[in-house]
């Protein structure tokens, strides 16, 4: 995955929480974490399926049929 | 696995084909933008499904394929610079320039590394301040907001030695220059599911009016394109020509209201050269004055390169979807993964990357 950082990926947020002054979330894809930048989806919450780009969450990923 | 297997379902996936066969009345052109969803398209044979029903014509929306030889030679101008530290995602690396790649540069002693994001990028500057960091911000509407967010950030935290080189392209200007072509067979469109989950959709109405042509916001996965296609059957069969949403798990229609803020903040709209295609009027993204300071052609003088495209590469025709990978003479014989003519075949998005993966290079007899 990491040569392809214009890829959005699809992961589920574990953790939100504020790094240097930002806010940020950390997000699990597969059983891997990533740490994100939460500042374009500011009510994000802990549980919310985010897709993700370059270390930035873009948007919250509706589960099917909700 | 959750999220991935109910969309790639082949029960649900054979019903969907024989809908569309039965449903479509002519094999109906229809255009996916996205070089994400041609390669799920062909990985998964779906164009071959469908033959006879839908014609499946690929787009230009592969970013790194659009980016202009120019700009790939002035991202080898400022790697080959002593004190630069140059970034990019792993897609530019062999992105074919005049005089080689950023892979070949490196091999030669340039300071050039991979990163994930512009925000690893930026961190490099921080940890590097006697060293020039610039990030090769290449890209559609999808990956604007995290480059606007790492020039933001080196503004609000005065990071000097951080500039980015822009070639961000817009899909909308290229869809309308698409359909200007007199000659264009297109009759509906698959929009980018990604590029709209950050712009909305309100932008294709607007195409969709003018045009009289339908589109459908779809995701990536089979099931996904396969319910997109049969929704714009269905509209191109009852002479609809809507804009409907098929990814609503991800997209609604404004978009993301805080990252179009943030884009339009860092950048304003301008003309861009599209590699193969030449220059479509305000179909790009360039740093606002009030960023100039980050703006890497400026700060490394390198805005004088230009050049002509190769003509031995036919990527423009197919990035208009005027020929498929398989009519190049060149494909997988002179231009393969290892040895590419252009980037369509280096590019994970790629069209002719894909033909070459799933083996459609049999169909050119190579």
């Amino acid at each position: 995955m990491m040569d392809q950082g214009e890829h959005l990926v699809e992961g589920k947020v574990v953790e939100v929480f504020q790094q240097g002054g930002y806010p940020c979330a950390c997000v699990s894809v597969r059983g891997v974490r990533w740490v994100v930048r939460a500042d374009l989806i500011p009510d994000v919450e802990p549980g919310d399926r985010v897709l993700f780009q370059g270390r930035i969450a873009l948007a919250r990923v509706e589960e099917a049929g909700s | 696995m959750k999220f991935v297997d109910e969309y790639r379902d082949p029960r649900l996936a054979r019903e969907l084909v024989a809908y569309i066969r039965h449903r479509s009345s002519r094999p109906w052109p229809i255009m996916e933008i996205c070089g994400g969803q041609t390669h799920t398209l062909i990985r998964y044979g779906i164009d071959r499904l469908l033959e006879g029903a839908v014609t499946l014509i690929h787009g230009p929306g592969c970013p790194v394929c659009v980016t202009p030889l120019e700009k790939i030679d002035r991202a080898l101008a400022i790697a080959r610079q002593e004190e630069v530290i140059f970034t990019t995602f792993g897609d530019m690396m062999r992105v074919p320039g005049t005089g080689g790649d950023l892979l070949s540069v490196k091999a030669r002693g340039a300071d050039v590394r991979m990163v994930y994001s512009p925000l690893d990028a930026l961190d490099l500057a921080r940890q590097h301040p006697d060293r020039e960091v610039v990030f090769f911000a290449v890209g559609f509407e999808t990956t604007a907001p995290a480059n606007a967010m790492a020039v933001w950030m080196a503004k609000k935290e005065d990071i000097r030695n951080f500039s980015v080189l822009v070639s961000h392209v817009l899909v909308p200007p290229a869809i309308e220059a698409l359909m200007e072509d007199p000659e264009t067979e297109i009759r509906g469109f698959i929009a980018p599911g990604h590029v709209c989950t950050v712009m909305g959709y309100t932008a294709y109405e607007e195409l969709a009016e003018r045009y009289q042509i339908p589109f459908v916001v779809a995701g990536f996965e089979p099931l996904d394109l396969l319910q997109g296609l049969a929704m714009l059957v269905d509209q191109l069969e009852e002479g609809r020509h809507e804009v409907q949403n098929q990814y609503t798990r991800s997209v609604c229609r404004e978009g993301n209201p805080h990252a179009r803020a943030l884009v339009e903040e860092v950048f304003e709209v301008t003309d861009m050269t599209w590699r193969g295609i030449g220059v479509i009027p305000a179909s790009g993204l360039r740093l606002r004055a009030s960023y100039a300071a980050w703006d890497a052609e400026q700060k490394f003088q390198v805005d004088a390169i230009h050049r002509e495209e190769s003509s031995a590469c036919i990527a423009g025709a197919i990035l208009q979807g005027k020929k498929k990978p398989v009519d190049c003479p060149a494909f997988g014989q002179l231009c393969t993964p290892e040895h590419p003519l252009g980037a369509p075949m280096v590019s994970s998005e790629g069209a002719c990357a894909a033909y070459y993966a799933f083996r459609r290079f049999q169909e050119a007899g190579a």
